[in-house]
């Protein structure tokens, strides 16, 4: 058996690796501040939400209240 | 804010590598693996997906970018059945600088047996972090594993002779 041999697998994925090297990939700035923008978009849809829900609550009931009778 | 501040920073130095294993995700088709790692970012700055410091944070990230594209094709099988079948074509002569070589001859493999080769030998990753990955017992992944070698040094023969063969 020939120790120095690489095992075909390996040599396999060592080339792509190197051919990929070449590969463009695309910026994480380009990426990462969208992704930041569309997590802080979800995150304040529910609190939002909720807000809206009882200022609606709020309005409603002193609209209520101060009725014509 | 700091956590979110330092996850972002951990993803910056897996970031190259990220987007690769997004793109062997996702058919080697290059803006929905665009779409699947932003939406895989999304979800770990979210708090969505949370690193539990079980294992490392490399494997844990490329779990999530793996259920985030199988998310995606999940949804794709139900609306462009045909799209998604689509196979990427082959390069005529073999050559070893043209990734296509590499990504058809990996497409021969069983899914699985893909998955395991790609993240031991492309990303480096051990068994026990690919079995975490995929989401799979230490054993069943070793299976896996040895299967796709000889299954990949049987595929490499062949071709070396078909192309032997041809000149």
């Amino acid at each position: 058996m020939n120790l120095s041999e690489q095992d075909p697998a390996e040599e396999f994925f060592a080339n792509w690796r190197a051919a990929d090297e070449s590969s463009p990939v695309p910026e994480l700035e380009d990426m990462l501040p969208k992704a930041t923008h569309k997590a802080a978009r979800t995150r304040w849809r529910w609190p939002l939400a909720v807000a809206a829900s009882v200022l609606l609550g709020v309005f409603l009931t002193v609209m209520w209240s101060s009725g014509p009778t | 804010m700091t956590e979110r501040r330092d996850l972002a920073d951990q993803i910056v130095q897996h970031h190259a590598e990220a987007y690769r294993w997004a793109r062997q995700c996702c058919r080697y088709r290059d803006e929905i693996a665009q779409d699947v790692l932003q939406s895989a970012y999304v979800k770990v700055l979210e708090g969505k997906a949370r690193f539990q410091d079980k294992g490392t944070l490399k494997a844990w990230l490329f779990g999530v970018i793996r259920f985030t594209a199988m998310e995606h094709w999940r949804l794709e099988r139900d609306h462009a059945p045909l799209e998604a079948v689509m196979e990427v074509a082959a390069p005529e002569d073999p050559d070893p600088t043209d990734t296509r070589f590499y990504e058809q001859m990996i497409r021969q493999l069983p899914k699985r047996q893909a998955e395991v080769l790609l993240l031991v030998f492309y990303h480096q990753l051990t068994l026990k972090e690919a079995a975490e990955v995929m989401q799979l017992e230490p054993g069943t992944v070793s299976t896996h594993y040895a299967r796709g070698k000889e299954q990949l040094r049987t595929l490499l023969k062949k071709s070396k002779i078909e192309e032997e063969g041809i000149v």
